[in-house]
């Protein structure tokens, strides 16, 4: 029933009342019956222009055939009768259709928009009231059409609107702002509005228009953002303290032992030196009115004292290799060769020993250490002869990116079983009576080779000699370069071997 | 320069044994020295400048310095022998325990003369003794004594 109160269709049917009293003075008859027959298709087509044109083309078609038949010899007077009649009321009812259609198509974007989009008058009574705003607010627009806006608005937020409306009438177009509104259940939403005045023809605002959308989830997204961003941060700083506590306490213990050693080297030290003294001392002035047991006793002390000193000049050593402020460069494993061979000068005259070694390449560490690991390496293998004049032999191959040496030695050899616990600190397969030394050496080569990120090894077996392994990082930008640097050596180290 | 007069050498050195290892190394190398001994930095300082008690001290040839001591360590007798004008050309042994690589740099930093660590065989302190006092008392030239 909608349809007919809408005005293109009361115009059509005052055009098709028209049009039939016109006909009506004149003559009844096929064209009135026509023209009344096309008001009412009208009406009833009157859904959509399209259809308002189709029914007045069909209906024309109709007059033309009415008008041959009914007057064929004045039919073009009756035509063009019923052609006014027909396409008179077509136009505007078309045309009224047209925007109507256009009007209720906007009026559905707005209606069924999920954002509530409601309007109101200056005086602030809700003139238009959506969908959106129905599932937003929860009042039906029966509810709120005719009513005061600010049942919405919270009490605090007042005078908001009077803002909003001064804002707009001192000619802003378009107001967007965060506030809070109130549900018909009492709840509170966050919501963003966009407000823009309604302005009629003559350019006089006659209210507003707001369009607002729910931003309770971004608000609490937001919200939720922001607590994780300083939760991540509050974490942060709490690690960084951590860690900073942690370098703290390491520096402490590091210093602490850095002082221990210290302590170690000069404190331990002194007494020791007053035992071996002062026994050496008995021994020179009591020499001759002493039995032999406390000759004895007295050598026993002072060996005693000698090798304690040892022990503590070795452990020393071996905490220096972290501790120590070193220097880290590339070195000339030829030349720690060389250093090493002199320190041990007695040792291998002493037993006769061949030290041999290929020509060596260039590495990088500092050549203290690298000095105490060959040394260590090689005295080693002088140590654990057997009865054959000792062999040792250095050399070295290329791997990846390390440099992978070999001492190889024909000494006594180890079991393969034994591999791994000759580089524990203080563990020694041998007597000391037999073997002489603090066990210290090898954790200490371990201990360097570490230090550069290698690994030490050994290979061999009882009876058949053996080999320490050990590999020490590749200075890339040096590759190459030992080869000729150490070709000439070749001849001078083998020189040496030959004459040890 | 041999056999001029007997040289007199300060130990500054707290330990009593070290003091008693050190002066029997001396008269066991029958060396012509007047060893003096102070216990501490302190005495030391107040020997070579002559104050609280030591007024009549000799200046020193040669001064044996250990490094661990109380109240004031030999790093401390270096640094104020440094500043002391009228000090500064005493040679100055460093003889002490510890041959760490910290205090080693140091003593050199500070221009001590030689830095010797006491060996813990009494035989071989003994040659060190003598290699210092032949050394330092024969072999080389000392600046001459100002006063």
């Amino acid at each position: 029933m909608r349809i007919l109160t809408s005005r293109p269709l009361l115009l059509a049917v005052a055009f098709a009342i028209a049009a039939l009293a016109f006909w009506r003075q004149i003559e009844l008859g096929v064209p009135s019956t026509i023209a009344y027959a096309t008001a009412v298709a009208f009406a009833y087509a009157a859904r959509s222009s399209k259809w308002v044109w189709i029914v007045a083309a069909i209906c024309s078609l109709l007059a033309l055939l009415g008008a041959m038949i009914d007057q064929p010899t004045a039919w073009h007077d009756l035509l063009a009768r019923s052609l006014f009649a027909i396409w008179a009321p077509a136009y505007p009812c078309a045309k009224a259709l047209t925007e109507r259609a256009e009007r209720e198509c906007l009026a559905g974007i707005v209606n069924w928009s999920g954002d509530a989009i409601i309007s109101q008058t200056l005086d602030g009574i809700v003139t238009h009231w959506n969908r959106g705003a129905e599932s937003l607010y929860g009042y039906m627009s029966e509810e709120m059409i005719g009513k005061p806006y600010s049942a919405v608005v919270p009490s605090n937020h007042g005078d908001e609107c009077s803002g909003l409306k001064q804002k707009l009438r001192a000619g802003e177009t378009v107001i967007q702002c965060e506030t809070t509104r109130i549900c018909k259940d009492g709840s509170r939403l966050d919501v963003a509005l966009t407000a823009s005045p309604i302005i009629d023809s003559i350019g006089k605002m006659t209210g507003i228009a707001t369009i607002g959308r729910d931003i309770t989830d971004k608000k609490r997204i937001d919200a939720e953002r922001q607590r994780m961003a300083e939760e991540l941060e509050r974490r942060v700083e709490e690690r960084s303290a951590d860690l900073r506590r942690a370098k703290e306490a390491l520096e402490r213990s590091n210093r602490d032992l850095q002082q221990f050693a210290y302590v170690a080297s000069h404190d331990l030290q002194t007494p020791l030196r007053a035992i071996a003294g002062f026994a050496q001392f008995l021994q020179i002035d009591y020499g001759g009115r002493l039995d032999a047991q406390a000759e004895d006793y007295i050598r026993r002390i002072i060996r005693g004292a000698t090798r304690l000193q040892e022990l503590i000049q070795d452990l020393l050593e071996f905490s220096r290799v972290e501790s120590r402020e070193c220097s880290i460069g590339p070195v000339d494993m030829n030349e720690v060769f060389e250093r090493s061979l002199d320190a041990l000068h007695a040792a291998i005259q002493e037993s006769g020993a061949q030290v041999t070694k290929d020509p060596l390449p260039m590495v990088t560490g500092n050549p203290f250490h690298l000095g105490s690991l060959l040394e260590n390496l090689i005295d080693n293998a002088i140590k654990y002869r057997t009865e054959a004049a000792p062999r040792i032999h250095v050399s070295y191959v290329q791997e990846d990116d390390v440099w992978r040496f070999r001492v190889k030695d024909n000494g006594i050899g180890i079991a393969p079983e034994y591999g791994d616990r000759i580089f524990e600190v203080f563990q020694r397969l041998h007597a000391a009576s037999d073997y002489p030394g603090t066990g210290i050496g090898l954790s200490l080569c371990r201990r360097i080779v570490t230090r550069y990120g290698g690994k030490i090894w050994v290979e061999g077996d009882v009876g058949r000699g053996s080999s320490f392994l050990f590999t020490l990082p590749k200075p890339a930008e040096l590759d190459g370069a030992h080869a000729g640097a150490t070709a000439n050596e070749t001849s001078s180290a083998t020189d040496r071997g030959d004459q040890e | 320069m041999t056999q001029r007069r007997l040289a007199d050498i300060l130990l500054v050195e707290d330990n009593e044994d070290d003091v008693y290892l050190t002066r029997r190394g001396f008269e066991r190398a029958k060396l012509p020295v007047t060893l003096h001994h102070v216990a501490n930095g302190c005495e030391c300082m107040a020997f070579l400048r002559r104050e609280g008690g030591y007024e009549d001290a000799p200046v020193p040839d040669l001064i044996l310095l250990d490094l661990n001591m109380p109240r004031m360590d030999g790093r401390q007798v270096m640094e104020a022998i440094a500043k002391d004008e009228r000090l500064r050309t005493l040679p100055v042994v460093i003889l002490t325990t510890s041959k760490s690589d910290a205090d080693l740099l140091e003593m050199y930093k500070l221009r001590c003369s030689t830095y010797v660590a006491k060996p813990i065989d009494f035989d071989q302190f003994e040659s060190v003794i003598e290699g210092i006092q032949s050394y330092w008392l024969n072999v080389a030239a000392l600046p001459p004594k100002e006063f």
